[in-house]
């Protein structure tokens, strides 16, 4: 494992190794997809419950889902970081 | 040298203080017993049911927080769908975007100085106990950082997706490829996103400041 590890520190050149921390950062994403997933459903459920107050229902589900993004757009930036600062 | 985000703001803030103090001096020249029409209808309407928006969060001083909540309320909207008429989107530069943070901060403190006097609101920061205050101090400054951190990285992600499409498409599809980009990238991350984001600055900055104004009310 360590003979690997050498192997592709030696023979690749940083700049590739920070678009794969991009990519491994991307993970992050998935948090926040489930997060705006579970606010979507829980909408749904509740406009069928109850149709009239579907303004409300939906303007409480956006910010919701705002804030559930906040997560997901922190790894967002620490990928592009990663992408324009190195190379 | 001067980034093209912060010309374009310059542009949007220009043209909205020319065009916002016009249909002010309209509105307030107004027979209040004829009925609107047209667009002034539109937007006396919309300020109004902002303004029971903001009414239902604060009570009974609401004049004090509605025009600079509204204010950039209006400018979000036009800074983030700023890029369908060609020019950068404002808030995809950091520094931009940061300083939109710094706002948030500075709205919610200052304000939370002059309703709530200095001695009070630190009463308030160390509400249910004085081991909290660092968190508490903690949460204060990273509320605002994330809402302009929020702004920078939808329109940011938008406009580097737009930029993709516009490179891959044309490529792969020739003169069809004005579909994708017509009818799925601009309503979705200029308008979509641009909107659904300037609203939800809008909404936490209301709910921010209306917790920092009157905490213990009750």
């Amino acid at each position: 494992m360590d003979l690997f590890f050498n192997l592709i520190l030696t023979t690749s050149n940083p700049q590739g190794l920070a678009y794969l921390g991009a990519g491994i950062a991307m993970i992050g994403g998935l948090g926040s997809g489930i997060g705006q997933g579970y606010a979507g459903g829980k909408a749904v459920e509740a406009v069928g419950r109850q149709p009239e107050a579907s303004g409300k229902i939906t303007t409480t589900m956006l910010v919701g889902q705002a804030m559930a993004e906040t997560t997901g757009l922190y790894a967002l930036i620490i990928a592009f970081i990663l992408i324009f600062t190195t190379g | 040298m001067i980034s093209p985000n912060l010309i374009s703001s310059l542009i949007i803030i220009g043209v909205l203080i020319i065009v916002l103090s016009v249909i002010g001096k309209k509105v307030s020249k107004l027979d209040p017993k004829e009925p609107l029409k047209g667009p002034l209808f539109i937007i006396v309407s919309g300020i109004g049911k902002l303004n029971d928006m903001i009414q239902t969060y604060f009570g009974k001083n609401w004049k004090l927080f509605a025009p600079i909540l509204i204010a950039v309320f209006i400018y979000l909207i036009f800074a983030n769908t700023s890029s369908l008429i060609g020019l950068n989107t404002p808030l995809s530069n950091i520094n931009i975007a940061i300083s939109f943070s710094l706002l948030a901060f500075l709205i919610i403190q200052v304000y939370g100085m002059i309703i709530r006097t200095p001695k009070k609101r630190m009463k308030d920061l160390m509400s249910p106990s004085i081991l909290l205050f660092p968190i508490n101090l903690i949460g204060e400054i990273s509320t605002p950082l994330a809402m302009g951190l929020r702004l920078f990285g939808n329109l940011l992600s938008g406009a580097v997706i737009g930029v993709i499409v516009f490179y891959i498409f044309p490529g792969l599809l020739g003169i069809v490829s004005v579909i994708p980009m017509t009818v799925v990238v601009h309503p979705i991350f200029n308008i979509g996103f641009g909107l659904i984001q300037a609203f939800v600055y809008f909404m936490l900055l209301t709910i921010f400041l209306s917790m920092a104004v009157e905490a213990e009310e009750a």
